[in-house]
């Protein structure tokens, strides 16, 4: 059977489909999910006016903001990426952009970071099944840390529905297989290196299931031969940097990012807590030390 | 026991996030049917006159439906029906103690005009919906009223499910001074409330189970003024109590089972059971997507207190000798077709009907009623989305 590929740009990321089947059907198919995928970013946006979260922001400190049923099993997910990480992963920490500017290559002051570090508190955050309140004025949510990989997921299932039986959904790197190839021999992906992006430091063959990177060359700067990279720790503001790549195979794409994030931010501490997930995995460290389990 | 990893707890939440509340759908879509209904002709040996060819009806139906803002839908539909044939005036036993059949000539040569608008409101937690119906020929029209709605709760796992109607119908029997019964019924009215309240439940990821009850009750003129000696009470309580369960499968390129019971009882004395089978089965054929869907289906039903084959009944008793009050069993066979092809849906349906005295389950008489009624249906349509 013959491979087609879908590409589309969403959510600040060259995204793809790879399918195997008749065209017709698959043209189709891979407009309903880009849809899907563009509905999420819409809904999700920090960026996009009439998002749902910039609703949600603007109403930081003044009123609550009714959520549906998809937003509050998000921020029920949040909630417990919170609990998992000990607070280290946190939706209210994008605010920290305000502060770190990659483009500038300069450190943010101290005292700027300390004006934003009391705008991140998610356990302050008041929210149930139907509305939200960000009790402080400008306090902002943000979904960045895994929204790509819930489009993924939602993609991927959309195309499952319509009965697209082989086939993968790429959204920036973030891979969530829809099935496997039609003979069977699985779908060969490549883990970035982190020194060369552009280049893979290894191949696995997923045949079924996600797989996700969080890495330090997404957005980073360079300091006096110091990385600093966009994952923050939401208690002192400043980025991690442990490790230089971290990639988790999980059957659901969300997942699999969320690990890889909750690694990045327990730094040292990661390894062994990855050992604990007993999920498999490629890590890299700063000094580009390989360990995997794959 | 081992403690709960990070990687169980978040594949868990991950999976409780409810996919999209029922969405509206986005797609404008136009429509057309053509269905051709055609009785099978009566048994020469026992009617009356040489008259046998019964109804023929053919329906070309036109839909459209499109969405309105970000999250109305509304459904809308213009019916054509034109009918011709005979109909049974009246079955009795005769002298000999065989039934006999009347037929009506073959006079019959109606229009019928049906106009149907839907709007639904799609919100997070469900949809409130709602029915304006009107139809029109020669000696009837009807206008009809609807209100539903659906709620989901438990995550979504659970949906009620609830609706209610009204109907105001009037009669104007053509050549009303034809008969009494035609003089009778001029101008007299029928009224329908219905309601009913279900539940349906999302048994695991390839089942679902909906439950249901229905009450309707019909007063008025329920009569039927072409028929001889047919004199029905003017009010009918009706109960439905419905099951149906949907089973998916993993065959070929994707399956359903369909399987749905209903039982039914009015206080004109008739129960009903109707047990429908059916097995939705997708196939991927190159470009294109068929489902084909054979079914079969069972129905039952006792006869009415007043159904008899009296030939000359006293005027002042109930009395009717309609085939469809009396006992009976019948059988369905059809097979439906969709076949799919980019922005296009081709339908092709066919069903038999066959009934018989002797195929009810319950309370079978004696009393042939050579009137009961075999049929086909035949239907074609396309749709096509943008």
């Amino acid at each position: 059977m013959n491979f087609l590929q879908h590409n589309f740009t969403a959510m600040a990321s060259p995204c793809k489909f790879i399918l195997q089947g008749e065209a017709p059907a698959i043209k189709q198919a891979c407009l309903k999910a880009e849809a899907e995928v563009q509905r999420i970013e819409q809904k999700f946006s920090r960026y996009r006016e009439s998002s749902l979260l910039q609703v949600i922001n603007k109403n930081a400190g003044i009123r609550s903001t009714k959520i549906d049923a998809e937003t509050a099993g998000l921020l029920n997910y949040a909630q417990l990426c919170y609990q998992q990480s000990d607070g280290l992963f946190d939706i209210t920490s994008g605010i920290l952009r305000k502060a770190w500017n990659f483009k500038s290559n300069r450190l943010p002051r101290e005292e700027t970071l300390q004006q934003l570090l009391p705008l991140i508190n998610w356990s302050s955050v008041q929210w149930d099944q139907d509305e939200i309140l960000l009790p402080k004025k400008n306090m902002e949510i943000d979904f960045g840390g895994f929204g790509k990989e819930y489009a993924a997921d939602r993609a991927a299932e959309i195309f499952q529905s319509l009965g697209i039986l082989h086939g993968l959904v790429d959204l920036g790197g973030d891979i969530r297989i829809i099935g496997d190839k039609a003979d069977k021999s699985g779908w060969n992906i490549g883990i970035r290196d982190p020194k060369q992006p552009d280049s893979a430091i290894s191949h696995i063959t997923l045949h079924q299931g996600a797989m996700a990177t969080s890495g330090n060359y997404e957005r980073f700067m360079q300091i006096e031969s110091q990385h600093y990279c966009h994952i923050m720790k939401a208690n002192t503001g400043w980025p991690v940097n442990h490790w230089a790549s971290v990639t988790i195979l999980a059957p659901q794409c969300l997942v699999a990012g969320s690990l890889a994030t909750l690694t990045m931010l327990a730094e040292e501490n990661g390894e062994a807590w990855l050992k604990e997930q007993e999920v498999p995995f490629l890590t890299i460290d700063i000094k580009g030390i390989q360990s995997s389990n794959l | 026991m081992k403690k709960m990893t990070a990687l169980s707890a978040l594949s868990a939440a991950a999976m409780a996030i409810p996919s999209q509340a029922e969405v509206a759908p986005t797609d404008k879509t136009l429509s057309y049917r053509y269905t051709n209904y055609q009785e099978a002709d009566s048994p020469r040996e026992r009617t009356f006159t040489a008259e046998t060819g019964r109804y023929q009806i053919d329906v070309q139906q036109f839909g459209y439906r499109t969405p309105v803002g970000e999250s109305w839908y509304i459904a809308s539909e213009l019916q054509f029906e034109s009918m011709s044939g005979a109909s049974p005036t009246q079955t009795y036993t005769d002298a000999d103690g065989k039934s006999a059949l009347i037929m009506s000539g073959a006079s019959i040569e109606e229009q019928r005009v049906d106009i149907k608008v839907a709007p639904k409101k799609y919100f997070a937690g469900g949809t409130a919906g709602g029915l304006l119906a009107m139809s029109k020929e020669n000696d009837y029209q009807s206008l009809a009223f609807g209100l539903d709605g659906t709620l989901d709760i438990f995550n979504k796992h659970t949906t009620l499910i609830g609706s209610f109607s009204v109907s105001n119908d009037e009669l104007s029997p053509t050549d009303a001074g034809l008969s009494t019964s035609r003089t009778e019924a001029d101008g007299q009215k029928k009224r329908s409330f219905s309601v009913y309240e279900g539940i349906s439940q999302v048994i695991d990821k390839y089942s679902t189970l909906q439950a249901g009850i229905g009450y309707t009750q019909l007063t008025g003129y329920l009569s039927d003024p072409y028929k001889f000696e047919d004199r029905r009470p003017d009010i009918r309580d009706q109960i439905t109590l419905s099951v149906q369960h949907k089973q998916f499968a993993n065959v070929l390129d994707g399956a359903a089972l369909h399987s749905n019971y209903r039982y039914y009882y009015d206080d004109w004395g008739i129960a009903s059971h109707t047990l429908d089978v059916r097995w939705a089965q997708a196939l991927n054929l190159g470009k294109f997507r068929l489902i084909a869907t054979p079914l079969v289906r069972y129905y039952t039903q006792t006869k009415a207190d007043f159904y008899t084959l009296k030939q000359n009944p006293a005027d002042t008793d109930l009395n009717s000798s309609d085939y469809r009050l009396s006992s009976y069993g019948a059988f369905t066979v059809g097979f439906n077709s969709e076949l799919k092809f980019e922005q296009w849906a081709f339908h092709f349906d066919w069903q038999q009907y066959t009934s018989r005295e002797s195929f009810a389950l319950f309370g079978a008489s004696d009393d042939e009623a050579p009137a009961l009624v075999n049929f086909s249906t035949f239907t074609a349509g396309v749709d096509y989305k943008f």
